[in-house]
């Protein structure tokens, strides 16, 4: 009788739980992070602007998750703004332009800068390797490879493929991020 | 990355911020190349083209492989970009995509009816110009001399290496004046052939000239302040940190050069404050005047961040409030945000945005005009509680920005917006929770002064 209130309790509190998961996303320009936001949000490929600023949604990407996600701007300028973001994030989901093969050097780069921060120390990556459809695209483990996540030892990360117009993939690469979520709020 | 490398690079972007928005002033490039939308701020830059925000989003759609879109001001540009929109530009890209076009198609303007249209004219090359072949320009060779000659001065920051700064910039404003007056292929031989020491402003130029302004008047207070900037990587965009140009030379030879000018009179007047010695404490005055003097709107708006905004709007009138210290050092940044500032308002217009946001969004202040468009643009997609979110975010930055910059002067101030930051900080971490922040769109952000701005950054958190 007390197991089966105890797990009434712990449904209930599982259910109406704490606050939604702090997500951060963030990659360069052009990488796709409105498109999987309102993908994941509305389900529609949304004509998205260029980000200036940034949104934020409160989605259910899975059954039983709920995560805030921050997707701000990732003009060149404007990302030394991210670190305003960083603070109590839970996660990262770092999106990064499959086909912009040139550019992986700076999304490199800015990758290990964020995670550099120590507010963002153990704080679990999910790259989202976006725009599989393009020709030209690189895998994903070519993308773990030339962001160079080897070097990542303090903390979980994962490479998932996907293509946001579609919806390919960020599902999965959410459900990923709910797993790595809660093992880091586990450690806390 | 060395300093003088970050100074070289920095001198550089610059330049190229000047060449482009010398570019925008073609009367071809005024237009988005696409849907002929006014004030295009973003290009493709592989194509050529210049673009408005609502292109450059449907323009990222097509894929790396057929457009690269940068934004004019919130972008780094390499040589090659620039050389190439130099090269191309919205007229000649027109010839060449749209050749085949009907004379009276009209443009579409729906989202979707325009998506179509761009990828037919890109994508599938619908109505291209056969003979069309893509160029390879060559990118000008001052444009990596000029850093050579410029780099050897750096080394040693004396008084004497700064008038050899002074010169090569000047080189710069000189093209940038020739390529306005005459943006074909003769402007570039010029330009190669340029001497060093050529004496010529532009409106142009405001970007440059705004970050001398703000070395002017660097000695004139304090150098430290110098340092202060310096060492501030991350709050302040890169290309606003002001180079090592200072001391009163640079002044005069903007000074002597102005009836080369064309209708700047703000930067003139700048230049003649700048180099005039004002002392802390009317430094330390005139910015609490400011502070004081702010009960208009306008006046609200542009607040602390406006002492570099107003200048350029109201010559003459204000001047003495920024001239000299901390003053002069606030007035060179903004004013790189400049061109941004401009598109904020009109995209304010565009989308309906107006009013509560804007005076926030000059608020922000500090950070020059891309800290100021993300309450805009948010604000535009929708997200108006988002909006808000930013602009005391930025806000907040702001603070500390501003604390840092007056750190020396202005004790009494630092400590008032140190409770400030510490209020916005601990209601950041509140922050987490949407909701609420949902509610707030007080005007003014907390532009309107230090001793409102408590208030009413009480009320934000509110």
């Amino acid at each position: 009788m007390g197991l089966f209130l105890s797990k009434i309790v712990e449904a209930l509190t599982a259910f109406s739980g704490s606050d939604p998961a702090r997500i951060l996303m963030l990659g360069l320009d052009a990488a796709g992070k409105t498109t999987v936001l309102y993908k994941l949000k509305l389900n529609e490929t949304v004509c998205t602007i260029p980000t200036i600023g940034f949104n934020v949604e409160t989605v259910s990407p899975v059954k039983g998750v709920t995560f805030t996600v921050w997707d701000v701007g990732g003009q060149e300028k404007i990302r030394t703004l991210w670190r305003h973001y960083y603070q109590n994030a839970q996660g990262l989901v770092y999106v990064v332009d499959s086909a912009d093969v040139i550019r992986m050097a700076e999304a490199k780069e800015e990758l290990h800068a964020i995670c550099k921060d120590i507010q963002m120390e153990g704080v679990p990556v999910v790259i989202v390797a976006n725009k599989q459809d393009l020709p030209g695209a690189l895998k994903t483990s070519e993308i773990a490879d030339q962001l160079d996540m080897l070097s990542f030892r303090d903390r979980k990360w994962y490479v998932q493929g996907a293509c946001a117009k579609t919806g390919e993939g960020i599902y999965e690469a959410m459900t990923e991020m709910a797993r790595l979520t809660k093992l880091f709020q586990s450690k806390r | 990355m060395s300093r003088t490398e970050k100074e070289r690079t920095k001198a550089l972007q610059e330049k190229f911020q000047a060449v482009l928005s010398s570019l925008l002033k073609d009367e071809d490039n005024k237009y988005c190349v696409d849907c002929d939308a006014k004030g295009p701020r973003w290009a493709s830059w592989n194509l050529g083209i210049f673009l408005c925000i609502r292109c450059a989003g449907i323009h990222r759609n097509l894929g790396v492989h057929i457009s690269r879109v940068k934004s004019v001001n919130l972008d780094t540009w390499q040589p090659d970009q620039v050389a190439m929109m130099q090269e191309v530009g919205n007229s000649r890209a027109r010839a060449a995509y749209e050749a085949e076009l009907p004379d009276n198609y009209r443009r579409p303007q729906t989202d979707s009816a325009l998506e179509s249209f761009i990828r037919a004219k890109y994508e599938h090359k619908k109505y291209i110009a056969k003979e069309w072949v893509p160029p390879k320009p060559t990118v000008p060779k001052d444009w990596v001399e000029d850093d050579k000659e410029k780099k050897k001065p750096k080394s040693k920051p004396s008084s004497s290496s700064i008038q050899l700064n002074a010169a090569p910039r000047s080189t710069t404003s000189a093209k940038v004046e020739k390529k306005a007056a005459n943006a074909d292929s003769q402007s570039k031989l010029i330009e190669k052939k340029s001497p060093p020491s050529r004496p010529a402003v532009t409106g142009a130029a405001a970007d440059l000239m705004g970050l001398e302004a703000s070395n002017t008047s660097t000695p004139s207070s304090n150098g430290d302040l110098f340092d202060i900037f310096g060492s501030q990587p991350a709050g302040q965009p890169p290309v606003s940190q002001p180079a090592p140009v200072n001391g009163t030379n640079v002044g005069n030879t903007f000074v002597e050069n102005t009836p080369q000018q064309n209708g700047s009179t703000p930067e003139e007047s700048l230049f003649d404050d700048g180099p005039s010695k004002v002392t802390e404490k009317s430094t330390k005055e005139s910015i609490l005047a400011l502070y004081g003097s702010s009960n208009n709107q306008q006046q609200q708006m542009f607040g602390v961040p406006g002492g570099m905004y107003m200048p350029q709007q109201m010559p003459q009138q204000n001047m003495g409030m920024f001239s000299g210290g901390a003053g002069g050092n606030m007035m060179g940044q903004p004013q790189q945000g400049m061109p941004a500032m401009g598109q904020q308002q009109q995209q304010a217009m565009q989308y309906g945005n107006m009013g509560m946001q804007q005076p926030n969004m000059y608020g922000m202040g500090q950070m020059s005009g891309m800290q100021q468009q993300p309450g805009m643009m948010s604000g535009n997609q929708g997200n108006i509680m988002g909006g808000n979110q930013v602009n005391m975010m930025a806000g907040n930055q702001g603070n500390m920005m501003q604390a840092n910059m007056y750190a020396q002067q202005q004790q009494m101030q630092q400590q008032l917006q140190m409770q400030q930051m510490q209020q916005q900080m601990n209601a950041m971490k509140v922050g987490g929770n949407v909701s609420g922040m949902a509610a707030q769109s007080v005007p003014g952000g907390w532009a309107t002064g230090a001793g409102s701005g408590q208030t009413l950054s009480n009320n934000l958190w509110q």
